[in-house]
Formats: C-alpha cells, sequence, structure tokens
C-alpha cells in the first residue's frame, strides 16, 4: 500500500478518528456496564428476605445473585410490592413538585437576565454558574448548616421575634426540595436564557408597534416563542429531578427516600444485585416515558416551527 | 407637489441622536406631506434606520422634534403612535397564521372579533392573499411574507408608513415585480410613506421626493428629476445614477463665458447661469447617456475630448463604454441606446466624445 492511499483512507475515516476517544470511553465505560447492569437485573435474586446476605455459602456458588438464570422476577416483584410502589410515588411526586418550583424560579430569573444590560448580565450569569463551580456536596451540606435548628435562618427568624422557636427545616420535605432546586436550576436557567437570547428582537419591537403594551408584547409574543427552547429546559428538569439522590440522601428522611436511593440500599446493604439494576433501569424507563409522553403532547402543540 | 397649501404630516426637525461618542443622525430636518411617498435614501451606516425608528418611536431622539400631524412625539410611547412600520426582516410573528399575524394590531387596540375578520379580509384582498389566511409565515415565500407584512400595518390604517429596505431581501426579479406593486398599492391606499433603502434604482423609480443622507446628515431634498438632474453636491451626484465627474479650474473664456479646464486639456463650458471664482475649483459631473459619440471630428471647440474606447458593456437594451481620455488620465463614462442590438464601437476605437452646455452640471463647494 503506497503512502498516498494510505493517507486516503485515513481522511476518509477521520471523522471517526477525532470522535474515538470519546467513542471508546463511552463504550468500555458507559454501554458496557450499562448492558452488564441490564444483565444483572435479569438475575435471580438470591436472598427473597431481603436479607440475602450474599456471602459465599459454597454449594449455590454463593455472590450477590444466582448464576446463569434469566428472569423478569425483579420487575414483577418491584410492580407488586407496595414498599417499592410507594417509593416511585414519591420520586414522582418529588420530581413534579422540584420540576414547577425550577421552572417558577428559572423562568423569571433567565426573563431578568435576557432583559439585563450588558454588566449586569455577565454578574447574573456568573451568579448562576459559581453554585456548579462549587462540589455538589459542599453546597448540600451548606444547605444542612443553613437550614439546622440552630442555623441561621431559624436564628433569625427568631431573632426578629417572626417565630417563637426554631421550625423544623432540614430533613424535611422542604429542605429535599430546595436542595434539588438549587442543583438543577442552574442549568434550567441557562437553556432558557439561551432559547430567549436566540429571539428575534425585532419581534417585540413589531408588537408594540402594533399597539401591544409591554405586558401583551410578551404574553403573545415572547412567552409562547420562548417556550419550544423552554420546553428543552423542562425536560432536563424533569429527568433529573426524576434521578434526585444526595437531596433525599442528605437532606431528607427515611419517608423521603427515592428510588435513586433506593438502588444503593438494595445493592449494598441488602446486597440484591439484581434488584438494584433493576430499579435502577425502572429509573431510566421512567425517564424515557416522562420524554415520549411530553414530546407527543408538546412536540404537537408548537408545529409551527416545523411547519 | 409639495406646494405650501399642502398638509404636512410629518415634521422633522434638527433631529440627532447620538449613540455614546457616535452621532448617526446629526441635525436633519425634513417635511412629509399627505399622500406622499418620500424615500429616504444614502449608503450603509449613513443613518436611515436610526431616523425611521426614532419617527416610529424605537429609538429616542438625543434632541430635536418630531411631529405627526402637528402633535409633538417625543414623549409619545411607541405602542400610542399611530405608525405602521415594516421592518426589513418583516418581523411576522412565526406562531402565528397570516390571518392572525393581520389580526393583531386590531386585537391589540380592542377590536370586536368581526370587524376584525372583515378588516383582514379587506386588507388581505388588497395585497392577493386571501387564499392565505391559514398559512403560517414559514409557510410563505419572501415577497409574501412582504405583502403580509405590509397588510399587517395597513389594516390599523396608520396616519404614516414607515418602510425600511423592504425589498432588499428580494431577489432582483421578484424585487422590480414588488416595486411595481407596492408603488401601485400606495398610490390605491394614499398612505403617507417614508421609504428608507440604500438603492437608488428604486428612489429613482418610486419616489414623490427623495432625501439624500450621507454620515448623519442631510445633503439634499428634491424630487427623483431635481436631485437627478441638479445634484447639489459631489456625493450626491455620484450616488444616485452613473456619472463621470472631473475636477477643473474655473477661468473666463476670450468671449465672456464661463469655462471649466481640466488637464488644462479638456474645456468643459456650462450652461451661462452658472457663476465661479476665477481660478476656482470645481467639480464637474456628466451622465452617461447625455454624451455622445463619434468617429467624425466634431466642429464644436468646448465641451468635447477624444479617447480610446478601454471596456464595452453590453446590457441588451444599452451599451456601456469606458473611454481613456486625457492620456488615460482620467475615465470617461457614455452609454448608448442600441435599439438594433450591435453597438457602434468596440474596444480600441478612436472616438471623439461632446455633449451639450446644459448637460454639464457643476458643483463648486467640496
Ligand atoms: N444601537 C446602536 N448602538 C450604537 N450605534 C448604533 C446603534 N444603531 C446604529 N448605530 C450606528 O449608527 C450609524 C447609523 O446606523 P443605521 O442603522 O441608521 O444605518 P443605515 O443607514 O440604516 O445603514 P444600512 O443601510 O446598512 O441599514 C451606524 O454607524 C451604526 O453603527
Ligand atoms: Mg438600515
Amino acid at each position: 500500500m503506497t503512502i498516498s492511499t494510505l493517507s486516503d483512507r485515513l481522511s476518509r475515516y477521520n471523522k471517526f478518528f477525532l470522535l474515538s476517544p470519546l467513542l471508546f470511553f463511552l463504550i468500555f465505560f458507559f454501554a458496557g456496564p450499562l448492558l452488564w447492569l441490564f444483565r444483572v437485573s435479569l438475575y435471580q435474586s438470591r436472598g427473597s428476605s431481603g436479607f440475602g446476605i450474599g456471602g459465599a455459602d459454597g454449594k449455590e456458588g454463593g455472590g450477590f445473585y444466582v448464576e446463569g438464570t434469566w428472569t423478569l422476577e425483579n420487575y414483577f416483584k418491584f410492580f407488586q410490592d407496595e414498599y417499592f410502589r410507594d417509593i416511585m410515588f414519591f420520586t414522582v411526586e418529588l420530581a413534579f413538585i422540584v420540576t414547577v418550583v425550577t421552572m417558577l424560579v428559572s423562568y423569571p430569573m433567565a426573563y431578568y437576565i435576557y432583559k439585563a444590560g450588558a454588566k449586569l448580565k455577565t454578574f447574573l450569569l456568573i451568579i448562576v454558574i459559581l453554585p456548579k463551580l462549587s462540589n455538589m456536596l459542599v453546597l448540600v451540606y451548606g444547605l444542612q448548616i443553613l437550614l439546622a435548628n440552630n442555623g441561621w435562618i431559624n436564628k433569625a427568624l427568631v431573632g426578629l421575634n417572626i417565630i417563637d422557636e426554631p421550625v423544623k427545616l432540614v430533613y424535611t420535605l422542604f429542605s429535599v426540595v430546595v436542595s434539588k432546586v438549587l442543583l438543577i436550576a442552574p442549568y434550567t436557567i441557562l437553556v432558557i436564557t439561551a432559547a430567549l437570547h436566540g429571539l428575534d428582537r425585532t419581534l417585540r419591537d413589531a408588537a408594540m408597534g402594533l399597539g401591544a403594551s409591554g405586558t401583551r408584547a410578551f404574553l403573545t409574543i415572547t412567552f409562547p416563542l420562548s417556550l419550544p427552547g423552554s420546553y428543552v429546559a423542562l425536560l432536563i428538569t424533569i429527568v433529573w429531578a426524576l434521578g434526585a439522590f444526595v437531596s433525599p440522601l442528605l437532606l431528607g428522611n427515611p419517608d423521603l427516600q427515592t428510588l435513586a436511593t433506593e438502588v444503593p440500599k438494595q445493592t449494598f446493604e441488602n446486597v440484591n444485585w439484581a434488584m438494584g439494576s433493576a430499579i435502577a433501569f425502572i429509573i431510566l424507563g421512567l425517564m424515557f416515558l416522562v420524554v415520549l409522553v411530553f414530546n407527543l403532547i408538546i412536540g404537537s402543540a408548537i408545529k409551527w416551527r416545523t411547519a | 407637489m409639495n406646494t405650501e397649501e399642502q398638509k404636512v404630516v410629518l415634521e422633522v426637525k434638527n433631529l440627532t441622536k447620538e449613540f455614546g461618542d457616535d452621532t448617526a443622525v446629526k441635525n436633519i430636518s425634513f417635511d412629509l406631506y399627505d399622500g406622499e411617498f418620500l424615500f429616504v435614501i444614502g449608503p450603509s451606516g449613513c443613518g436611515k434606520t436610526t431616523t425611521l425608528r426614532m419617527i416610529g418611536g424605537y429609538e429616542s431622539p438625543s434632541s430635536g422634534e418630531i411631529r405627526v400631524r402637528g402633535q409633538l412625539l417625543n414623549n409619545v410611547p411607541l405602542e400610542k403612535r399611530n405608525i405602521g412600520m415594516v421592518f426589513q426582516s418583516y418581523a411576522l410573528f412565526p406562531h402565528m397564521t397570516v390571518q392572525k399575524n393581520v389580526e393583531y394590531g386590531l386585537r391589540m387596540r380592542g377590536v370586536s372579533k368581526l370587524a376584525r375578520k372583515k378588516k383582514a379580509a379587506e386588507v388581505l384582498s388588497l395585497v392577493e392573499l386571501e387564499d392565505y389566511a391559514a398559512r403560517y409565515p414559514a409557510q410563505l415565500s419572501g415577497g409574501q411574507k412582504q405583502r403580509v407584512a405590509l397588510a399587517r400595518v395597513i389594516a390599523l390604517e396608520p396616519d404614516l408608513l414607515l418602510l425600511d429596505e423592504p425589498l432588499a431581501n428580494l431577489d432582483k426579479r421578484l424585487r422590480d415585480t414588488m416595486r411595481i406593486e407596492l408603488k401601485k398599492l400606495q398610490e390605491k391606499v394614499g398612505i403617507t410613506t417614508l421609504y428608507v433603502t440604500h438603492d437608488q434604482e428604486e428612489a429613482l423609480t418610486m419616489a414623490d421626493r427623495i432625501v439624500v443622507m450621507h454620515d448623519g446628515n442631510i445633503l439634499q431634498v428634491g424630487s427623483p428629476k431635481d436631485v437627478y438632474n441638479d445634484p447639489t453636491s459631489q456625493f450626491v451626484a455620484g450616488f444616485l445614477g452613473e456619472t463621470s465627474s472631473f475636477q477643473g479650474k474655473a477661468r473666463v473664456a476670450s468671449d465672456g463665458f464661463n469655462e471649466i479646464v481640466i488637464d488644462e486639456a479638456m474645456i468643459v463650458r456650462p450652461i451661462a447661469t452658472n457663476s465661479f471664482q476665477a481660478e476656482s475649483s470645481v467639480f464637474v459631473s456628466i451622465r452617461p447617456e447625455r454624451i455622445k459619440l463619434s468617429k467624425e471630428k466634431q466642429t464644436q471647440e468646448v465641451n468635447c475630448t477624444t479617447g480610446i474606447i478601454d471596456f464595452v458593456s453590453y446590457l441588451g437594451s444599452h451599451v456601456f463604454y469606458f473611454i481613456n481620455i486625457l492620456n488615460g488620465t482620467a475615465l470617461l463614462k457614455a452609454s448608448e441606446p442600441i435599439p438594433h442590438g450591435e453597438a457602434s464601437f468596440k474596444v480600441g476605437d478612436f472616438v471623439h466624445a461632446y455633449w451639450q452646455e446644459d448637460n454639464v452640471v457643476c458643483i463648486t463647494d467640496k
């Protein structure tokens, strides 16, 4: 093979060469383990009591699942067992609350950033991104301290005579929601801000030139046109909220646990790898379902975009 | 046109707009009369759009006055002015049908649904888009979008229509058609219109009057005929239409007439009403279609020159000659109508060029 044909071949595949490090990474550290996890979810669980300490018990081979089996029993068990069902319902409920709060907080903030002058805009964007530059655990522990019974908020409220005794803020639904919103909102805000900046500003001018007040121009033009972009932000928020893990774990209580916190519980505490894997895939399925349903509903509502 | 008795619709007085250290519009004044089609023309960045945006209320003036039918508009907010603006990008609302777009202004003014429908149907038929009411802007061609944008503002029966390069986004053929359509529509509706463009052809063919802007200033205001035939500045002469221009020195000839000598070789004699200071520098401009060419020497001693054809540009109905004159130090442009399709001269031909006194435009300043 001559040099020139070799370089021809290289250039034909050069796209793939550029992609290859990422591709390698994705295949070996993401797709591979995911497939294996799926396989694990189809094994029979070892201990049906939920305490199947999977130590090597010799005869049956030991381990974290029954080798060589193929079954959907983990999935069936999940949907039959009230314990798991409750956790799933709470996960969805929490995701719903977090999504609503995040969107309600993010949209006005994004709109404010969009409207701000150049200097204020840069400042606000830095403020939004800043929490994301610090460690997530630092953020959550910080919140724990802030919301504690003898934390700043309670001290301030008592000090100002607004309340007589500290209110329980931490380890409640409130603290879980607040921390989860804090973790997601920066992304939501950035995506909506980008969507707003993508709008044609002359449309608002045109609306006002046709007699619309600022408010009506917003309601009839800016807001509806920002929806397709905000919809992307909404999906990111929901998917992320469904996977809530750190917030319920560190700021919740035993009644406020989610599917994501259940995965390590099953896997490591109960040493039931099969069940843990099954739950992981149920979370994934839930996310797909939500994206699918939203696409069907909202995708058809914004048909003018593709028309 | 524009006699004193005519009603003034728009009055712009000493209007100035500063952006930081940059002055985009410098103390300009002009009037717009009832039913008039006034063009503001000038090169890119000369402040046309800024002027239009101030009149429309999208930008606030740094100083000066804007009055519509006598009412001072400076502090009237955008949405309270009854001025229709068509944006260069059309600014149609992409999430609304053509019908909804056209009804939008009426809806904002609280017009009933029935009346809105009636009016929308009326203006849509005016722009011949009745059958497109249910479409979204993305489903329209450039020319159709442009007509919807027009219909949308005409529906409000504004005091004044502002158009910012409405044809700039269309291809040449469509632009030529729309130019006629737009002119007809303007006459039909009788709406007072201010039209911004940098296309001199558009201005010359459509305008009742033209305002020529350059670098934030108004250089000249007049009918297309005035502006084309009697430009008062070098810039206007060069900006509207083709021209050959020369810098020369004024002198008084032996027979007592004023004349201008260019390069000590070519003598240009304008009509006698022009008077100059002796030895002053004068700028001379001659339109190509006013120049005649011949192979034979002419009898006249002035207003003629000789040269060699350097380039022939064939335009179908016309040919354009670029002639090297004054030993190749200057270029003279001449055009010739060719009803029989054949050009009279070819590259390399030696020609005598000559013209009439009244075809010479002299500009003393600048
Ligand atoms: N918002 C703004 N901030 C700062 N400078 C501006 C702004 N708008 C316009 N300018 C400046 O003012 C000058 C005039 O701009 P304008 O848009 O009025 O030009 P124009 O005549 O419409 O040009 P074109 O034919 O290219 O549309 C330009 O130098 C431009 O850079
Ligand atoms: Mg412009």
